[in-house]
């Protein structure tokens, strides 16, 4: 809890929509933090700001915007060590309420003792030569201080970004090397996918797969050939069948080239799963969680 | 074969509910989890955005950019900070500002938490609430109305309001202030 003056409320809407200039901002920032009347009061008028959003006219992004997106992603995939898995998980469980229904609502319309100020509209105050000479000072301290502040913020953000860089690297390699071992593995098992005997095709060049599994490792390789072209906004999916007959595992989503050929390389498979065979489909772009249409290859 | 697969496959895909779900999910390195929060949220996003630059290839830009680095730091964007979907308008906004500004990103404000009384991750509700706000800022006084859009969507600063209107820098950010109060009021009636 601050002990020092509130934030007027007009104040506090500026704050909360960025206009105070840099060295008030600071002050409202550090203010704003210890203070939780005033934090709750940002709170309230971000909420307020967030729905005077949704007056924005409604356009929906291009569609191509989509797949951008999804390839950046798929360029950056992540390499989540096990233990954050589990810490994710259970920060997953119920223990978070994104909305807050029943907030009561902060009076605004309270007076308030004008204690705190911005300082914009009082009158400046005259200050001879050796009082100006110590502003000015301040000032310049201030001002070099946010350099470096951002100077610490860039570095910050280069080396996570260099990090990131070298871990993408690190996770390619190794997946290379799982993806050749799964290929030339005394374990690996090849399975033939073909067009089930239900399509009735009659094309003369039939779409094609070859996928190559271990299953102690669940190292997986799979490619296709001859594939049609997808809908818009559709990917193909491939799914792991288990032997137990429990429910097909996700194995990973591909977009076929102009050939009609794709891949998919070591997708994030439990370990241990014993193939009883496998098949693809046609899911919506980013893919299921579970098969939603009918089967266009598969092979046992 | 393929009726083994066949038996599996469901009307429609079981997506995963709410948003704190999703972005452990996103945690996880799912991009399962980020497609459907995009699907979710683009919108909204994208049209804020687009009514900020009035530019599509710009505002599609920084769309890019605030899903990339809700990808990047999911943990930045927990469920702890209120309406996930309230708080991602609020940053179209602010990351359009700065693009049109040409600032770098700015942060401060971001960081607290948005008091929300609404789940806009439930499409219905959400396309009830646009409609809702639509129907609000038009019932607000015309000056209200003018400057709260030359303030949140043109990024104005409440100075360069003053200068433009000729109308005194206090009655600018009162009509600010009034106009949110006055939006709250009719959301909540």
């Amino acid at each position: 809890m601050s002990s020092a003056p509130h934030i007027q409320p007009d104040d506090l809407t500026l704050f909360a929509l960025q206009f105070l200039p840099e060295s008030e901002m600071l002050a409202a920032r550090q203010h704003v933090q210890e203070c939780e009347a005033c934090r709750r009061q940002v709170g309230w008028i971000q909420g307020d700001l967030a729905s005077y959003a949704l007056s924005a006219e409604a356009h929906d992004a291009p569609a191509h915007a989509r797949e951008r997106l999804l390839a950046a992603v798929a360029r950056e995939k992540k390499v989540v060590p096990l233990q954050q898995q589990s810490r994710s998980r259970a920060a997953a469980a119920p223990t978070l309420v994104p909305t807050r229904r029943h907030d009561p609502e902060p009076d605004y319309s309270a007076p308030e003792p004008r204690l705190f100020t911005m300082g914009r509209e009082e009158e400046p105050r005259r200050a001879g030569f050796w009082g100006f000479a110590g502003w000015a000072i301040a000032a310049a301290l201030a001002v070099a201080a946010g350099l470096q502040f951002r100077q610490h913020q860039d570095l910050q953000q280069q080396l996570a970004d260099a990090n990131t860089r070298i871990t993408a690297a690190q996770t390619e390699s190794a997946r290379a090397e799982a993806a050749m071992q799964a290929l030339t593995g005394n374990g690996a098992a090849q399975v033939a996918l073909h067009l089930p005997a239900s399509a009735g095709s009659v094309a003369a060049v039939q779409p094609y797969g070859q996928a190559v599994y271990t299953a102690n490792t669940g190292a997986l390789v799979f490619v296709a050939s001859h594939l049609d072209p997808l809908a818009p906004h559709k990917v193909y999916e491939l799914w792991l069948l288990p032997a137990d007959k429990s429910a097909p595992i996700a194995a990973g989503t591909f977009k076929p080239d102009a050939r009609g050929n794709a891949s998919v390389v070591m997708p994030q498979i439990p370990k241990g799963v014993a193939a009883g065979g496998f098949g693809v489909t046609v899911e919506a772009d980013g893919g299921s969680p579970v098969p939603t249409s009918a089967v266009v290859l598969s092979g046992a | 074969m393929e009726r083994r697969l066949d038996e599996h496959v469901t009307a429609s895909p079981a997506i995963p509910g709410d948003d704190t779900e999703l972005l452990a999910g996103l945690e996880r390195g799912e991009d399962r989890a980020m497609a459907t929060l995009y699907d979710r949220y683009s919108r909204i996003v994208y049209s804020v955005a687009l009514r900020v630059l009035r530019d599509p290839a710009a505002a599609e830009d920084v769309l890019q950019e605030i899903f990339m680095q809700m990808w990047r730091s999911p943990q930045s964007f927990t469920a702890a900070r209120g309406s996930l979907g309230g708080w991602l308008s609020v940053v179209a906004r602010n990351r359009s500002i700065d693009t049109l500004r040409r600032k770098r990103p700015s942060e401060q404000v971001e960081e607290i938490a948005l008091a929300s009384p609404f789940n806009l991750a439930d499409d219905s509700e959400r396309n009830l609430l646009m409609e809702k706000a639509r129907a609000a800022v038009v019932l607000l006084p015309a000056e209200q109305r003018k400057t709260l859009e030359m303030a949140f969507f043109d990024g104005l600063t409440h100075s360069e309001i003053a200068e433009m209107t000729g109308d005194p820098l206090g009655t600018v950010k009162t009509r600010i202030r009034s106009g949110l109060s006055t939006l709250r009021k009719a959301f909540q009636s």
